[in-house]
């Protein structure tokens, strides 16, 4: 069962998560308003350095920082294996993160070589002990759940993203000389994109898709098998793809495997479409509304993705990788991910107010906690749902005319600060609570 | 009187089961016992029934993956009913 091993015991303090979650969105709005700055420019060309450091902003700042909250606050839960001194470790990462992220986004922006080499450090660090520490807190796993093998191998992705971002790093910020940049490029990115995130969202689906949003069961062959098949194909894919670069290898050969890969997210989207068709009770749930536009967002992915690979005219297009890239982060990953903070959030906060509660107050003299739906209210994260809706075809439009871009930044700005306060104001429900908690427990 | 209450939490999203059943354990009678249906196996809920003086035996349901049967620590004679039809 997908929540054998939930354990209240083992939930690390609130800080944890909420450090990350908080600040994922103040990312996004850097990023919003480095469109606002250099917009017009950065979306024509892929390359571009204001594109590079927004890409990062968002994959690292944003999309990256929740994922590092949300596995050092599962991991103990799902798994009861604790991460070790998690107050300390999620401090040290959390920050390393967010300077390295700042660092590397100043430094694609301003081309300074010392800013490239602190991003380098910090990342490095970061990303290293991030890994080690969850693999130490993974071996020890008691359980085997889909999701617990969905983070063994997102880890394993991002390590490998993360020696060739390393590298990359030096490339751009040391000048030092590199063998097939190109090529190096688009790994790091496939491993980012398709191994790291793209991995690690389906392993958290198959457990708060249907813990959150009762519905059916994941069929077990589609949790068992999906992610080990998709890493594997990548994994065999990464050399032949440098093969077929180097006329060694037949394109078309690596090019099966790539969509194969889509074909793997595409049933996984269709899968989640449809148990999310067949749930329990049909009542409204605005989360169930980011899950829909992103695994819709998903699917277009790939099917860009695909009609990419058949038609290499659209594909040498400057504006093809940017949609591309569009569709795959601002359509699915970042709704799915908002759509999972949305669940993991108020239940945290909720699980955190009553754990409080019972260890310090008798049965009879409990405050009335607030439910989920009260800690962050269904009608303000519609509102927020639908802000983003419309800075997501926003930034689609301003791709194609690019008079559109100052609107697109402005409504994304308004999207992520309105994600920010609806965070923000449920942990401020936590603390008013907790001290309403303590007075009574004084009494 | 039947000795045996039942609590049907199966359709219920996450924080809704925990709240209903701490709400109604608390009326449960001498001999009473209350039998939890659920999709999943509540783990949050047994250090807090623990803490409480509270036993609870877990099994495959009939109807639903997951029954609970909840009573009280020093309820012997609910505790009899339970392991009678757990049997």
């Amino acid at each position: 069962m997908n929540a054998a091993f939930l354990s209240l015991e083992q939930t690390p303090p609130l800080s944890v998560p909420f450090r990350f979650f908080l600040t994922a969105p103040l990312f996004g709005l850097l990023a919003s308003l480095l469109l606002l700055y250099d917009g017009s420019a950065l979306l024509s060309n892929r390359w571009h350095p204001s594109m590079l450091a927004l890409t990062h902003l968002v994959t690292l700042g944003f999309i990256t920082m929740v994922m590092f909250g949300a596995l050092l606050q599962l991991l103990p839960v799902l798994a009861a294996s604790p991460i070790p001194h998690p107050i300390l470790v999620s401090t040290i990462f959390h920050i390393s993160l967010s300077l390295g992220t700042l660092s590397l986004a100043s430094g694609f922006v301003m081309g300074g070589a010392w800013l490239m080499v602190c991003a380098i450090i910090l990342l490095g660090f970061s990303f290293m002990g991030f890994i080690g520490v969850v693999t130490y807190s993974l071996i020890r796993v008691k359980g085997r759940s889909p999701s617990i093998i969905a983070m063994r191998f997102a880890l394993g992705a991002l390590a490998v993203n993360a020696v060739l971002g390393i590298g990359l790093g030096m490339l751009f910020g040391l000048g030092i000389v590199l063998p097939l940049p190109m090529e190096l490029i688009h790994l790091h990115l496939t491993w980012g994109f398709v191994g790291w995130i793209g991995l690690l969202v389906m392993g958290i689906a198959f457990t708060v898709v249907p813990m959150f949003q009762i519905t059916p069961q994941y069929p077990p062959s589609l949790t068992r098998w999906l992610v080990p098949l998709i890493f594997l194909t990548l994994l065999i894919w990464t050399p032949l793809y440098i093969l077929a670069q180097i006329n060694k290898l037949p394109g078309i050969v690596p090019q099966l495997l790539t969509a194969l890969i889509g074909l793997g997210f595409s049933v996984f989207a269709l899968v989640t479409l449809h148990i999310q068709a067949h749930r329990l009770r049909k009542l409204p749930d605005v989360t169930l509304n980011f899950w829909r536009i992103g695994l819709i967002g998903l699917l277009l992915s790939v099917i860009v993705w695909i009609i990419g690979i058949l038609w290499s005219d659209l594909a040498t297009n400057p504006l093809y990788p940017i949609l591309l890239g569009l569709f795959f982060i601002a359509g699915f990953v970042l709704p799915v991910i908002q759509g999972m903070l949305y669940k993991i959030v108020p239940f945290l906060i909720w699980l955190h107010l009553q754990n409080r509660q019972l260890e310090i107050l008798e049965v009879i003299s409990m405050v009335k906690t607030p439910n989920m739906k009260q800690i962050i209210p269904d009608r303000l994260a519609r509102r927020q749902f639908w802000v983003y809706l419309i800075a997501f075809g926003l930034t689609i439009v301003a791709v194609l005319w690019n008079r559109f871009v100052y609107v697109a930044g402005i409504t994304l700005a308004c999207s992520f600060l309105f994600l920010e306060y609806n965070l923000y104001r449920a942990l401020w429900l936590y603390q008013s609570v907790s001290l309403r908690i303590n007075a009574k427990a004084k009494s | 009187m039947t000795a045996k209450q039942v609590l049907d939490v199966s359709q219920l999203e996450p924080c809704e089961p925990l709240e209903r059943v701490l709400a109604a354990i608390p009326s449960l009678q001498a001999g009473e016992y209350l039998c939890m249906l659920h999709r999943m196996e509540p783990h949050p809920l047994y250090p807090i029934l623990t803490e409480k003086g509270y036993s609870w035996l877990t099994q495959a349901g009939r109807d639903v993956p997951v029954e609970v049967y909840i009573w009280r620590s020093t309820d012997k004679q609910a505790e009899a009913a339970v392991r009678a039809e757990t049997k």
